[in-house]
């Protein structure tokens, strides 16, 4: 998996998390989704993202459960921008 | 604490009588140990540290920055700094993401109490995070250009200091309200000392207990009643990081059991969180019955969470008279009150609109618990803030309080301080420390009700509105001085919504959501929090008082009746809604 296919599951998996934390209904996790499509750059700052260290944490539980592998190791001081979480989720998938 | 005249003396005692008893252990996010410390090796970590500290050119009486992830590093540097005789002023540890939302806090922190010295641990540094903010600081307006320390890879030596006496200032607590004017809360060894020993006597503690907390370490509540409780003899310490009770809350309840804690506690979203996250599979092998305290602070204490609580975990055998509502705040240092006994229904008008305790009549009811009477040696009264005077009980009014808990003031602030810390009340003697809470006597416990200023709790965390207001006012899509932040509940849950006047006249849809955008991303860099709802508005809704400062809570109250003349609302899902 490339890293342009994973920041699509990322994007998936942060619109499940963010709409299940505000109960958003069908039309606002779709409207959710497309914000991220629009707002997201490999190179901007995670908080940029409305990702606080809780939503960050959950989504790593999420990403851990799809990928099947473990980012407890992954400290979240390690992590800046989108880009620094797409590289370690790649290493770890490829370590699998 | 028992006769001993500081928690430093405390340690030595311990370590003399009792070197090998475990007394703090860090698990990782699979709940296995990975750092111990027994009395002696503790006390051990600390004179070495402490020693090592001095030799790099500290000297007893400065003030240090601390900055450390979650472990046992920190506990063995800040007791390292009381043997040295240096003040510790902890603060969290910024993430890399929000470097630049922490540097602000960081330099003025660090002006403020004119830190010698930023103490960390070598992994920190090495992290991205670490190199970020040690370089980003060297930028930073205001920064004094401070060495850093990693006082798990220092050595040297040097001679120790006499132990400190109780009146010497032990630590800062930096007040988490305002990020832009932060305020150190100097507690002296004495108030500690009180503190501890009404912990000890009113939460039961003795050397036999343990205690289980995420809490972080930095916070007062695990700072003073968890690692200086055990430092005064309160038994055994495990900590693990929030984060990883974040990723598993199943791992609290794991050591509660492994551990047979006696103690432990939480903000109420830990709770919730803690219900929520868990299945009845993960509980069945749960064992509760040893808990003495489980305490529930820090935030609004709600009837849901607990009867969630109740309900899942009865069958871990979890003692129902360790539930233990509780009050307290950093310029106290921590408790007030603990152990509420009641949990009563009152009418929601007499309250709201008399400022009564008075039982339901038919209409709304607010539920809350009582959080115990004061504590030993604690004047607990609750004043009339504009006539200076105590109400009845069964009336609301603001908190006062006055005890040898109190911390001494504001570091470097002598106005606030009187005005905070030695508030008068007519035939009293000696100050009273204004907590900005209100609250009412029913019965013999504290009620708290709210607050008095217009601070916002999300997630356990005191938010000023102010932070939020200045930040997005700063942005050019906004106006400056025409922004209203404040707290809304919803499913339990208080959170964060935004009032502003933009400058665009006729937004369309793709304005309104850019706006929205940028507001949120500079209020989660900056301050360091969700906006839930943000309310764009045209010039001239948000109300101001004739002295031109914004009226919050009507805004708040025309928010909630819908009467704000809006462009559009911005829900968390960044899809204007109009009117």
């Amino acid at each position: 998996m490339d890293k342009a296919e994973l920041l699509e599951v990322v994007k998936d998996l942060a619109t499940e998390v963010t709409a299940s934390e505000t109960n958003a209904d069908e039309a606002a996790t779709r409207a959710l989704r497309a914000e991220l499509d629009a707002s997201i750059r490999a190179e901007a700052p995670l908080t940029e993202l409305g990702w606080d260290s809780v939503r960050l944490t959950w989504l790593l539980v999420r990403i851990e459960e799809r990928f099947d592998i473990d980012t407890s190791t992954l400290s979240l001081y390690d992590l800046f921008t989108v880009d620094d979480l797409l590289v370690e989720l790649k290493e770890r998938i490829e370590a699998r | 604490m028992g006769s001993e005249p500081t928690v430093v003396h405390a340690l030595i005692a311990q370590a003399a009588a009792t070197p090998d008893r475990p007394l703090f252990t860090f698990v990782d996010a699979k709940g296995t140990p990975v750092a111990t410390r027994s009395v002696g090796e503790a006390l051990g970590a600390a004179e070495r540290i402490g020693s090592a500290l001095l030799a790099a050119g500290l000297r007893p009486g400065e003030a240090v920055l601390m900055v450390y992830p979650p472990g046992l590093a920190f506990v063995d540097a800040f007791l390292g700094c009381l043997r040295a005789g240096l003040v510790p002023a902890p603060v969290p540890p910024p993430l890399a993401s929000a470097v630049e939302r922490g540097l602000p806090g960081f330099a003025s922190v660090a002006a403020d109490c004119r830190a010698t010295a930023v103490l960390t641990e070598a992994s920190f540094l090495a992290s991205r995070a670490g190199t970020r903010v040690s370089e980003a600081l060297a930028h930073t307006p205001g920064w004094t250009g401070i060495p850093w320390h990693a006082t798990d890879a220092l050595s040297g030596e040097a001679p120790l200091p006499d132990l400190p006496e109780p009146s010497d200032v032990a630590i800062l607590q930096y007040t988490s309200g305002s990020t832009r004017a932060p305020r150190g809360v100097v507690i002296p060894y004495s108030a500690l000392a009180h503190q501890l020993e009404n912990n000890r006597i009113e939460l039961h503690f003795d050397a036999e207990c343990r205690s289980v907390t995420w809490v972080p370490h930095f916070h007062d509540f695990a700072l003073i009643s968890g690692i200086l409780g055990a430092t005064a003899g309160h038994g055994h310490l495990v900590l693990f990081s929030p984060v990883d009770f974040l990723r598993r809350p199943a791992l609290w309840g794991e050591m509660i059991t492994r551990y047979a804690a006696t103690h432990t506690w939480a903000p109420d979203f830990g709770y919730a969180l803690l219900t929520a996250r868990t299945t009845p599979a993960d509980r069945t092998s749960w064992d509760f019955s040893h808990l003495r305290v489980l305490m529930t602070a820090a935030e609004p204490i709600r009837a849901r969470t607990v009867d969630a609580f109740r309900e899942a975990f009865a069958g871990t055998g979890f003692p129902e008279e360790a539930f233990c509502p509780a009050y307290g705040l950093a310029e106290h240092s921590v408790a007030v009150a603990v152990f509420g006994r009641q949990r009563r229904r009152f009418s929601r008008e007499a309250l709201e609109h008399a400022g009564i305790m008075s039982p339901p009549e038919g209409g709304p009811t607010v539920e809350l618990f009582g959080c115990g009477p004061a504590g030993p040696g604690v004047r607990l009264r609750i004043v009339d803030p504009a006539t200076r005077t105590v109400v009845p009980d069964g009336s609301v009014g603001e908190i006062w309080v006055d005890s040898p808990s109190k911390a001494r003031g504001y570091l470097g602030r002598p106005e606030e301080t009187a005005e905070v810390f030695e508030a008068r009340l007519d035939g009293e003697p000696g100050g009273f420390l204004r907590t900005g809470d209100l609250g009412a006597m029913v019965d013999g416990e504290l009620f708290v009700t709210g607050r008095l200023k217009d601070v916002i709790n999300l997630r356990g965390r005191n938010v000023a509105p102010q932070d939020v207001e200045a930040t997005v006012g700063d942005l050019e899509a906004f106006r400056a001085g025409r922004v209203v932040a404040f707290g809304v509940e919803r499913d339990g849950e208080e959170h964060l919504v935004v009032v502003a006047e933009i400058t665009a006249t006729d937004p369309d849809d793709a304005e309104l959501t850019r706006c929205a955008r940028l507001a949120r991303a500079a209020v989660q860099q900056e301050v360091g929090v969700v906006v839930d709802r943000i309310a764009l508005c045209p010039p001239g809704t948000v109300p101001k008082t004739t002295s031109g400062k914004v009226q919050r809570q009507l805004c708040r109250r025309r928010w909630l009746a819908g009467d704000l003349d809006r462009y559009a609302t911005v829900p968390a899902h960044g899809v204007p809604e109009r009117d």
